[in-house]
């Protein structure tokens, strides 16, 4: 059999060549959208890791502090625990470079004379210990860094840390990303003492590193610590913050997870689509050999063997395909995850061997589970009926009526199970599209048909091209369904992300009110000490134009063991305007009591809300704020907690400003005032913007972050157009005779190929429209389903019809050319192709 | 894991010693400095490296026969010579280094301890005169309190513990001599050139008391130390590996302190013997005048140096023929916050040509062993 | 004289190029003139190039050599697309294998040849039940063909063919799927028709009991036809 196999191989090749290229695609296709999300998912949370590891190297357990900083003194503490081999401070800061607000550092202060084995190989010069500490703004930078900015020893740079400046001198190159290739080679490192001095406050540093005597577990040490050092401190192994990590991602990556099994089940569809394709080509030869003689069995191992050969060429495209896209998409992903997560970016790609693997089986698993219908089919035919080259038999029609019933049933199932236990199980709306998307593609046989049936023949013309359809059931309601899925998703997506991005845009305008924001360069390090020169603040609120100035301090902070963003403003402003959009409570309280407000995303994970007691973190241990309200908050899915700047300092102790936010007079225009203030302050590192540059650039976050779904959808609808063509080419293959007829009728090439492009187009719009109904459904559960339940947003819905009108065009024109080539194909099929044979 | 781990800091501050050793901002030692008491015994800024060498035997209860030997000393290393405009609370210029050994004779343990920290007043401070407390530091991680140097008015207090090696020392002293300058006006040459020297002064007899827990005992101790005092900026000569030195204190009364440096093969590249008389008059003795052969070589288990233990010193002006033999052989110390940093430092027993005993001591053997580098 | 001539041969061949056999010639050089209303049976046995010759005669297939001509019109001067339209004026077709669309009705199958026309339905809806009435199967208007029999269908195909008033009829063993009994039922109708309707009529069949009720009796060897 295998010499067969090889001899016919190359026939066949020749034969169908179009088919093999679409199985082959299929498959690739598949692999490329499920390796490309692995890659990212993994990536993300592992550029987070391969940090914590660069600049802990093997510490077992991390002291970090609960609120902004911890209290140098805790070293102290820590080095006389019993179980601790060694431990050391760190002070971390992330620092922009001056003039590229863009552009940042992270850098790690470290006891150099601490006597630790850091995780570095380096070439460092004798007089480098002393002069990284006689030099202040001393520092060692990979070689990679180096040579990206264009930097080398003895260069200068001026940074910026909230309104401080610094001038850093490259003192040597220690190559960080040898030994931890995941290391940022944003690290630079530096000795504590003038960290602390040029970007810290004296007193606090930001993390003791510890590593465990022999014979001591971490987790035993970590506890001990904990209950020593008491609630104002975190301590944790570097799993656990990976964890932490993997926690703020896990909606994110689920998402991703979601979209690429989609991407799978196209896949698959074209897979079968072109299977089914090809062997009914070859029918004829199929019986030949088992009238020779030839079994079931080797039959099948002949379709499969073939399909395993396509499958492994497709995974081979499909690989690299995958990993550029992967690659192509760093920069998206990584904004979202420095935008969004404030994590790590992604700079370097990292790609264990059994990410291949995955793609592997993926890639093989779908093609032969793609082929494995017709195979079985093909081969458990008798002979008779493989030689007498009858078409398929068309079970379809009748099993119609049952597919149709059991997709309803699945959708009420699904509905039903929501509605009244459903909706308490975070994972429900995945349940319910999963539901969604299975069920509706069943409906699509019974639809076709009927479709046929009531459509009336008094022309030559699309009318009879839908009629038509129903003749060949297996084949276009295959391919319509496979596009309904696609459109779904896609409708579903659209609508979700436009209805997303409208409500941003209204809760924006709603709650941006100000006309002025100033901040500091360095404004993401999130830290106490990123703040605004006082004097920046005084001469603004000194301006005769300015109505109000509204002060914003905030840092990260910890509720139990969720990370949140604290925020204090000022709630008794005269002059302001209301920031905060209510979902629940009001604000009353917040300025006069000291309660506090938490955001949506917070209230709907936590369920702790107005009227509750919210447990913070503090520096002196747990504080316990009543909570007053809930409001609308969209800038991240992290948790939030709001409070007026007073509660603040007694809580946290006093701190200053990172942002304000101005309120003009009226008629002021914003753009005279910030160059006023940049003319004023020519050496303070400001950000100021206007409103509307704040709002488009809040807009322009929001569409870099779904920049990953638009491209999984257009994979999406590019494997269902395929699929079209595939569906027609069959057609045209099958239906010959009746081709042939039509032409023996006195049907010209041109009807016939109109005729065909009708079909394309007929398939095409019962996809859209089912699929927009699912659409409308998906968006839906997306809006109001897993929304809620994975970031707590509320998402108003809206339609923004232009984009869904476009993209039904596209669908609409991808159609069309998917169905021109087949359409050709047919209308060449001679009139003398009417063969004995049946129609 | 561990292995591509290189102890950045180890090799750092090894570097920074021997590089910047010549630069000009270190103060080197001056035979003509003027010494004065007792400030000189508090730290003197600008000396690359300093140190308060302690070392003893101590008794405990009715027996005269020490029991223990002990080894306490502070290292000063400087960084820089000059302190840098900071604000913050970490800036130094110096790193303090502590080691503590204990001997116990009579079961044959050796017990080493050390702690390594820049002097930022968080970790170590070392003070001024006239601030009762010389240093202090932060005890080794998993030992909670500090290990302290003292001037009580006389002589040193000490203290130190090590809950992980589980012994601590608390000790004080009184000087039986008075204060000797090692070389004329201290001025204690180390090499054929005459520049290379470090000031050096020792308090050959101190009387000792104080407490010392091995384990789980707490002993009461008491008996005799030797120490040192020494700063300069000019480590070892690039040929020079290491040095042997004895403090040996006769029963006669007399005391001897002995060094040798020795060349990259073992031959002898400097030396140089105090002669302490019972009433505290040194004499300082040439190389020529003494000699000191080695004849028992001891393997050690852990680093493979192989240390002379066994001496016979002989000093033909001052009738004085000896051998020096180890209490114990293993009293090797081995850093391991500093790489390749090892040496011999233990009691011994001096007997004279009749095998009796005629004195107790403590010998130091460095360099020794093929990546040693001396202890400063 | 050609104008009374419904179908003409003049040296028409048909060759096709084969691949390592060399070339098979399908019809040798033919000749021969049909005029209107003549019936004309070809006997021969299969692969003896009957159906080849068919094709030909209907404008389905080209010659490679010679010249065709319906009712006057020689083929050779038209396009391809001419000829398709040249077909739908003039020509009806019946198969053995009737050759009706499965998932159309009988009223839409019939009315196929309309449909490719673009005839407007009201024009050609009466003609439908005319002719269906004719062959008796005015009740079965709606239903779908294959529910019928074998011989209801030819006549349902029969009907199609007839539909655009064609001037020739050509049929391509019209009764081979057809038992003995409906066979010549089926034949007696279409002979009906083609007298009613004044019809050239050319049957090809593997039955001499079939092919004696044609005016003329041609056979057909290895491509070569026999005249009488």
């Amino acid at each position: 059999m295998i010499r067969y196999f090889g001899k016919i191989l190359g026939a066949h090749f020749r034969d169908g060549r179009a088919l093999y290229a679409l199985t082959v695609l299929g498959v690739a296709l598949g692999v490329a959208a499920v390796l490309a999300v692995q890659v990212i998912n993994l990536n993300a949370t592992a550029a987070f890791s391969g940090s914590i590891r660069a600049v802990s190297g093997d510490a077992e357990v991390s002291v970090l502090g609960a609120t902004p900083s911890l209290d140098e003194t805790v070293l102290r503490e820590v080095l006389s625990t019993p179980g601790v081999e060694r431990a050391w401070p760190l002070v971390q800061r992330s620092v922009a470079v001056s003039g590229d607000d863009r552009f940042y550092l992270d850098v790690v202060g470290f006891d150099l004379f601490a006597p630790v084995s850091v995780p570095l190989s380096h070439e460092v010069l004798p007089e480098d210990p002393v002069n990284a500490l006689a030099t202040p703004g001393w520092v060692a930078i990979s070689p990679r860094l180096a040579a990206d900015r264009g930097w080398s020893v003895g260069d200068t740079v001026v940074v910026t840390s909230g309104s401080r400046s610094a001038v850093l001198t490259i003192g040597t190159l220690v190559d960080f990303q040898s030994a931890t290739p995941l290391a940022s080679s944003r690290l630079v490192t530096m000795d504590i003492a003038h960290a602390q001095s040029l970007f810290g406050t004296v007193g606090r540093i930001d993390q003791i590193d510890v590593q465990v005597r022999d014979g001591v577990a971490p987790d035993r040490l970590a506890s001990l610590l904990r209950d020593r050092l008491g609630p104002g401190v975190r301590v944790l192994t570097p799993d656990q913050r990976g964890q932490e990590a993997a926690g703020l991602l896990s909606a994110f990556r689920l998402n991703l997870t979601a979209l690429s099994l989609i991407s799978i089940f196209v896949g698959v569809f074209l897979v079968h689509s072109a299977a089914q394709t090809a062997l009914v080509r070859r029918r004829r030869e199929f019986g030949i050999l088992r009238s020779l003689g030839a079994t079931r069995g080797q039959v099948f191992g002949l379709i499969l063997s073939e399909i395993t050969l396509l499958g492994l060429l497709g995974v081979s495209l499909g690989l690299p395909l995958g990993l550029a896209v992967a690659n192509a998409n760093l920069d998206l992903v990584s904004a979202t995850l420095t935008n969004l997560y404030l994590l790590e970016e992604i700079e370097s790609l990292v790609l264990p061997w059994w990410i291949y693997g995955l793609g592997v089986v993926v890639g093989l698993g779908g093609a032969v589970a793609g082929a494995l219908g017709p195979a079985l089919d093909m081969s458990r035919r008798d002979t008779k009926s493989l030689l007498a080259a009858f078409t398929l038999h068309e079970r379809t029609r009748s099993r119609a009526p049952a597919l149709f019933t059991t997709g309803l049933a699945i959708l009420g199932i699904a509905a039903v199970g929501y509605l009244t236990l459903g909706r308490e199980w975070q994972h429900s709306g995945f349940a319910l599209a999963a539901a969604l998307l299975v069920g509706l593609p069943l409906l699509t046989p019974l639809l076709v048909h009927r479709l046929g049936a009531v459509a009336r023949t008094n022309a030559f013309d699309w009318r009879f091209a839908l009629k038509s359809l129903s003749a060949r059931l297996q084949t276009t309601a295959f391919a319509a369904a496979a596009l309904t899925v696609a459109v779904a998703m896609l409708v579903g997506i659209t609508l979700m992300v436009g209805s997303f991005r409208e409500t941003l845009d209204l809760w924006i305008a709603d709650t941006v009110r100000a006309d002025v924001f100033v901040t500091t360069e360095s404004w993401r390090g999130e830290t106490d000490e990123t703040i605004l020169d006082d004097r920046v603040i005084s001469a603004v609120r000194a301006r005769a134009d300015v109505r109000a100035v509204d002060r914003l301090r905030s840092f990260s902070g910890f509720v139990g063991d969720r990370s949140v963003s604290i925020l204090g403003v000022d709630f008794e402003l005269e002059g302001g305007e209301p920031r905060f959009a209510m979902l629940e409570g009001s604000t009353q309280g917040v300025a006069r009591d000291g309660a506090v407000l938490v955001s949506e995303p917070f209230f709907r994970k936590t369920g702790v809300g107005p009227g509750d007691r919210l447990e913070i973190r503090g520096p002196n241990g747990l504080v316990r704020p009543r909570i007053a309200g809930v409001y609308y908050d969209y800038s991240t899915e992290r948790g939030a907690v709001a409070m007026d700047l007073r509660t603040m300092t007694e809580y946290f102790g006093p701190g200053g400003t990172q942002s304000i936010a101005v309120y003009l007079s009226p008629g002021v225009d914003p753009e005279a005032v910030i160059d006023e203030l940049r003319a004023a302050f020519p050496d303070v590192p400001l950000i100021a913007r206007s409103n509307s540059t704040l709002r488009d650039e809040a807009l322009r976050v929001f569409d870099q972050t779904f920049a990953i779904t638009r491209i999984l959808q257009a994979m999406s609808l590019l494997i269902a157009a395929a699929g079209i063509t595939l569906a027609l080419l069959v057609l045209a293959r099958e239906k010959q005779s009746e081709l042939a007829l039509y032409r023996a009728l006195g049907a010209t090439r041109r009807q016939v190929f109109s005729l065909f492009v009708g079909k394309g187009i007929g398939i095409a719009g019962i996809g859209l429209f089912l699929g927009g109904l699912g659409g409308v459904a998906l968006a839906g559960i997306l809006i109001y389903v897993t929304n809620r339940a994975y970031f707590g947003w509320t998402i108003q819905a809206h339609l923004p019809a232009f984009d869904l009108a476009q993209q039904a065009g596209t669908i609409l024109t991808a159609a069309l050319l998917a169905s021109l080539y087949p359409a050709m194909r047919a209308s060449r099929t001679p009139a003398a192709e009417l063969s004995r044979e049946n129609l | 894991m561990h292995v591509h781990r290189i102890g950045v800091v180890a090799v750092m501050l090894l570097f920074a010693l021997r590089a910047t050793a010549q630069s000009p901002e270190w103060r080197s030692a001056d035979p003509e400095y003027e010494w004065s008491f007792p400030q000189d015994h508090w730290p003197h800024p600008g000396y690359k490296t300093e140190w308060w060498y302690l070392t003893g035997q101590l008794a405990t209860g009715e027996d005269q026969t020490p029991r223990f030997g002990y080894q306490f000393t502070i290292f000063k290393i400087g960084v820089l010579p000059e302190p840098v405009n900071s604000v913050s609370s970490w800036s130094a210029t110096d790193v303090l280094m502590g080691h503590a050994a204990i001997t116990d004779l009579s079961t044959g343990q050796h017990l080493f301890s050390e702690i390594l920290h820049r002097a930022a007043p968080l970790l170590a401070e070392f003070h001024e005169a006239p601030n009762p407390r010389i240093a202090r530091a932060l005890a080794p991680p998993g030992t909670s309190g500090d290990w302290t140097l003292d001037w009580n008015g006389a002589a040193f207090d000490f203290g130190m513990a090590d809950d992980t090696q589980r012994f601590s020392l608390t000790l004080a002293t009184r000087p039986e001599k008075p204060l000797v300058l090692q070389g004329p006006n201290g001025y204690s040459r180390k090499a054929p050139d005459p520049g290379r020297a470090s000031l050096y002064y020792s308090f050959p007899r101190l009387d000792t008391g104080g407490t010392l827990r091995m384990g789980d005992s707490t002993f009461v101790v008491q008996g005799t130390s030797w120490m040192d005092k020494e700063f300069s900026s000019d480590p070892l000569a690039e040929n020079q590996s290491g040095w042997d030195w004895f403090s040996i204190q006769l029963h006669d009364g007399r005391d001897l302190m002995l060094f040798m440096l020795r060349g990259q093969s073992d031959e002898i590249d400097f030396a140089h013997a105090t002669v302490i008389s019972q009433d505290g008059r040194p004499r300082y003795l040439r190389a020529e005048q003494w000699s000191a052969e080695p004849s028992r070589l001891w393997r050690s288990p852990t680093t493979d140096a192989r240390y002379p233990l066994e001496w016979r010193v002989e000093l033909p002006d001052e009738e004085i023929s000896l051998y020096v033999e180890p209490l114990l052989d293993d009293q090797e110390n081995v850093s391991r916050l500093v790489t390749d940093l090892f040496y011999w430092e233990g009691a011994i027993v001096v007997k004279g040509p009749d095998d009796r005993e005629i004195g107790r001591g403590y010998l130091e053997l460095t360099g020794y062993g093929s990546a040693s580098r001396p202890a400063l | 004289m050609s104008e009374s001539m419904a179908l003409r041969f003049v040296g028409v061949s048909k060759r096709y190029d084969g691949s390592a056999s060399g070339s098979i010639v399908a019809l040798q050089p033919t000749t021969f003139s049909i005029p209107g209303g003549r019936i004309v049976s070809i006997v021969g046995r299969s692969g003896s190039g009957k159906s080849t010759l068919l094709h030909l005669a209907a404008g389905i297939d080209s010659p490679t050599e010679g010249e065709v001509e319906i009712a006057g019109r020689g083929l050779s001067s038209l396009s391809e697309r001419e000829r398709t339209l040249l077909r739908r004026d003039t020509v009806g077709l019946v198969f053995q294998f009737f050759h009706l669309l499965p998932h159309l009705s009988v009223r839409d199958n019939v009315a196929l040849p309309e449909l490719i026309a673009g005839t407007r339905p009201s024009d050609f809806e009466p003609r439908i039940h005319e002719l269906l009435q004719r062959v008796g199967l005015a009740n079965r208007v709606e239903d779908p063909v294959d529910r019928l029999s074998g011989g209801e269908m030819q006549r349902v195909a029969i009907c199609r063919a007839l539909l655009r008033r064609p001037l020739i009829l050509l049929a391509d063993e019209p009764t081979g799927n057809l038992d003995d009994e409906t066979s010549s039922a089926v034949m007696d109708l279409m002979f009906e028709l083609v007298d009613e309707q004044r019809l050239t009529f050319v049957y090809v069949t593997h039955s001499p009991e079939v092919a004696g009720r044609a005016h003329e009796r041609w056979e057909m060897h290895s491509g070569t036809v026999v005249l009488p």
